[in-house]
């Protein structure tokens, strides 16, 4: 019985060891290329059911919709759940998350990770969400999910992310072990402030193509899970593509206005239609891959009205709730006039 | 399912659950079970070989037995001297007969699986025909089992051991799973009442099982991984290398295949350990050797051995062999050469057998060749070495020249692994040629002679480390200290640090998962 204990004591030890090197070895939230992880680390320090809205997609969109923005216009509270190269299935397991931990009553989902083919997926793409994910029983379920092609050793080294890291020993700096002990802010509700400007070029998107691009039977089932997930918990989702012309074809969109009107979703399209007014010369960081600050203002401005006046979100900033969320504010104007 | 897995970890520590709470009656066939179960993740529809193998020689040496008894049956009602003298000659003559034919279906099998793509080649070049040339895939362990079914056919006919009336126990010593991947290869006499005797899982044998298999995943997967990518490097691209890096890849080699060898030996005794059942050692420190001759009683001793009971031994006794000394008496009388002349015919089946056994292709002739070469060489000269050495007043017991001894023979070892590791014979030559043509030594001052096959600075530091830390604990066997024992005496505090520092070692700076090729052990192709 003493060496039962004796042994019991000693794998404890062994595992609480695994779990500290595993978060020192795990690059999400630590190492540069990984910034967009961060959308998601810093979405756990979110005070508990304090976020209205949701958005969730890939890179276009966390350079596109800036909740401190919206909250600013509207006092609505919002979170940009998204990482770069995100997939529709990730999306669906970090809006299951979302539920988890917050009461979300209106989801936006980015319409351009529709077109998502889970053979050609990059493993940093899985990754950047998965290894910034809580263990949870949702990352246990996405983690066990056969669209992400896990070997048994890849699932290991989704628990304890050590088993997967463990060659970055010899790159490990200061930040890696400061991570550990607190986590600090750094994305703006998942928003990445950019102010570069590199002017698109570019031919417009213009109407007139009626062709059909083909969606994945991957995108489609994941799109409909999302569906299925909203309406369960009572949350209204809506679709919309940010602009986003080098990538962005009209054959996409008209696939996505079928969709919608298969799964009964509302859809707004911000890139053929050009609804909030995105002017190239100007608005994008990356000659149009990205939208830079003045887009953002933009796109966050077009959501503010669309929010008002189609929803009924409680204004909270005179709640004294959500004071940290005024704090936040300021720190993101400064930093927007810092980069003026 | 590799002994470097996660995976078989798991599948040790649930076979460990079941073989506790099973009754001692059936322990052993919870081992049984396991190790076809083992065999068949690996070898899938490939087990078929392995129990054909077995019911070959359970019926082998049942015959021989019924030879024996009704021979002796026979006996009781003669009178006769002559009479029952030529019954037993009748009787095993008869049991030679089956004993043979156990042994060449067996080998046949091994035969056919391994060696015939090489022969046919070998045919084709040199008749000039045309005989289609097959590559199988090799069951698991085949080179292992094969001589471990015919070790216990032929103590069996010498009436070492009794044949086992039960099929699934002989099926258990056959295919015991630990032994299956690389050896050591067991004889039936010290393994078979181990594994058929239940044994209590104690916390001893767990502790004791699981830090050997600790040290063997240290050497496997931090030392032997490591210095692979540098070898693989150098050997891949050898026309560009000249020199110190050829040196350095050779002696790399050494090091890679016996820290990987004795690792996985470790790591296959510590998870039978765990069962209560000891499995022979492989290995003895082999670069302490102070000859070739040494290096082999130290180096997989296991294929040593066999091949002294089973190769050596009978050559040295056959007719041919006693012709031989007989000759060899005639001609050279009393003097020392006498001796070595009817040695040489033995050892030349010992060491050709050796070469074969590991691996079809010239190569591996030349390399059983070149150990022979320089075992008889060594014998020839003995005299003439002496006698230097009581003229120039040599001490013998110097540690100097003990320390001279010990470096010409990895200088032995290493050359031979050279012919081991080369992608053939011609780039073995190639490779020992530019030894010696020194150039591009500006590559060694700057460091880049070292960087190769996508070694780091880091990568190099941690194999140091290592590679020293592995020394030590080799020097300090030597000298007779029983690591184990010994750490078990120390205070808990130091044992679990020591503990933890190598299982994250292990996990941390061993060379596995992406960025890194897995490296399947060498001796596990066989």
């Amino acid at each position: 019985m003493k060496n039962f204990f004796k042994a019991t004591i000693f794998f404890i030890i062994l595992i609480l060891l695994i779990i500290v090197l595993s978060k020192v070895m795990n690059p999400s939230g630590g190492v540069k290329m990984w910034y967009s992880s961060n959308s998601i680390l810093d979405f756990y320090e979110q005070t508990k059911d304090t976020i209205d809205v949701i958005y969730t997609g890939n890179s276009c969109i966390y350079s596109a919709v800036s909740p401190l923005e919206i909250y600013e216009n509207t006092g609505i509270t919002g979170y940009n759940l998204s990482t770069g190269g995100q997939k529709i299935w990730s999306s669906y397991y970090l809006i299951k998350e979302a539920f988890r931990l917050q009461k979300p009553k209106l989801i936006f989902v980015e319409v351009g990770e529709l077109f998502s083919y889970a053979d050609v997926e990059q493993e940093r793409e899985k990754r950047y969400v998965i290894d910034s994910m809580e263990f949870s029983l949702n990352k246990m379920e996405m983690i066990n999910d056969n669209i992400y092609n896990f070997s048994f050793e890849d699932k290991l080294g989704c628990v304890f992310p050590l088993f997967r890291y463990h060659t970055r020993w010899s790159n490990l700096d200061e930040t890696d072990f400061r991570k550990i002990i607190s986590k600090e802010e750094i994305m703006y509700k998942g928003y990445d402030l950019v102010k570069i400007v590199k002017k698109y070029t570019g031919k417009r998107q213009e109407h007139g193509n009626k062709a059909r691009a083909q969606l994945s039977a991957d995108a489609e089932k994941y799109a409909s899970k999302i569906v299925e997930l909203c309406k369960e918990k009572n949350c209204k989702l809506v679709f919309i593509k940010i602009p986003d012309p080098n990538v962005w074809t009209e054959e996409k969109h008209n696939a996505v206005v079928d969709l919608t009107s298969r799964l009964g979703v509302e859809y707004i399209d911000l890139s053929y239609d050009n609804l909030a007014g995105i002017n190239w010369e100007t608005d994008t960081q990356d000659v149009g891959d990205h939208l830079n600050i003045a887009g953002a203002e933009k796109i966050s401005n077009y959501i503010s009205d669309y929010l008002v006046n189609n929803t009924d979100f409680e204004d909270h900033r005179q709640d004294s709730k959500y004071t940290s969320w005024n704090m936040d504010l300021e720190t993101y104007n400064l930093k927007k006039q810092q980069q003026n | 399912m590799l002994i470097n897995s996660i995976q078989f970890i798991l599948f040790i520590i649930i076979l460990l659950l079941i073989y506790k709470i099973m009754p001692k009656k059936y322990k052993w066939t919870v081992l049984l079970i396991a190790s076809y179960i083992f065999y068949f993740l690996n070898s899938s529809k490939l087990i078929a070989f392995i129990l054909v193998s077995t019911i070959s020689i359970y019926f082998v040496a049942i015959k021989m037995q019924k030879i024996d008894e009704k021979a002796k049956i026979q006996a009781k009602n003669i009178e006769d001297k002559e009479e029952k003298k030529k019954l037993k000659n009748k009787a095993k003559k008869k049991k030679k007969i089956v004993l043979a034919v156990g042994i060449i279906f067996n080998l046949a099998i091994l035969v056919f699986l391994k060696y015939s793509g090489f022969i046919a080649g070998s045919l084709n070049t040199i008749l000039h025909i045309n005989l289609p040339i097959f590559k199988f895939i090799l069951p698991l362990g085949i080179s292992y089992y094969t001589l471990q079914a015919i070790s216990y056919i032929v103590d069996v006919y010498r009436g070492k051991v009794e044949a086992d009336k039960n099929i699934a126990r002989v099926a258990l010593f056959v295919a015991y799973f630990p032994q299956l991947v690389q050896g050591p290869i067991g004889r039936y006499d010290e393994l078979a009442n181990q594994l058929y005797n239940p044994h209590e899982i104690t916390f001893k044998n767990l502790t004791y099982g699981s830090e050997l298999m600790l040290w063997g995943y240290f050497k496997k997967m931090v030392i032997a991984d490591r210095v692979a990518m540098y070898v693989n490097g150098v050997f891949a691209d050898y026309a560009n290398y000249s020199g110190p890096i050829i040196i350095m890849a050779i002696i790399g080699y050494t090091l890679q295949i016996y820290a990987e060898f004795s690792g996985g030996i470790d790591i296959v005794r510590g998870a039978s350990q765990m069962f209560g059942i000891e499995l022979v050692e492989n290995f003895k420190r082999p670069f302490y050797s102070k000859s070739v001759d040494e290096f082999w009683r130290r180096w997989n001793i296991t294929l040593g051995t066999w091949l002294k009971d089973y190769v050596f031994y009978p050559v040295s006794l056959s007719k041919v062999t006693l012709k031989l000394t007989n000759f060899s008496r005639k001609i050279f009388k009393t003097s020392y050469f006498a001796k070595i002349v009817p040695i040489s015919l033995p050892l030349l089946c010992v060491w050709l057998g050796n070469g074969f056994w590991h691996g079809s292709g010239l190569k591996y002739i030349v390399y059983g060749l070149y150990y022979y070469a320089i075992m008889m060489l060594g014998k020839i000269f003995e005299p003439v070495g002496k006698k230097i050495i009581s003229l120039l007043k040599i001490n013998v017991e110097a540690w100097s020249y003990k320390l001279w001894q010990m470096l010409r023979t990895c200088g032995f070892v290493c050359i031979g692994m050279l012919i081991f590791r080369a992608e053939n014979l011609n780039a073995a030559i190639q490779m020992f040629k530019s030894i010696f043509n020194v150039h591009n030594l500006e590559r060694i001052f700057n460091g880049e002679a070292f960087l190769i096959g996508g070694m780091t600075i880091a990568d190099i530091v941690v194999l140091i480390i290592a590679t020293v830390i592995f020394i030590g604990i080799s020097i300090a066997k030597e000298h007779g200290k029983n690591i184990r024992e010994s750490f078990a005496k120390q205070n808990l505090a130091f044992r679990w640090v020591i503990l933890y520092g190598l299982i994250f070692a292990i996990i941390v700076f061993g060379a596995y998962g992406q960025g890194y090729n897995p490296q399947s052990f060498i001796y596990g192709q066989f």
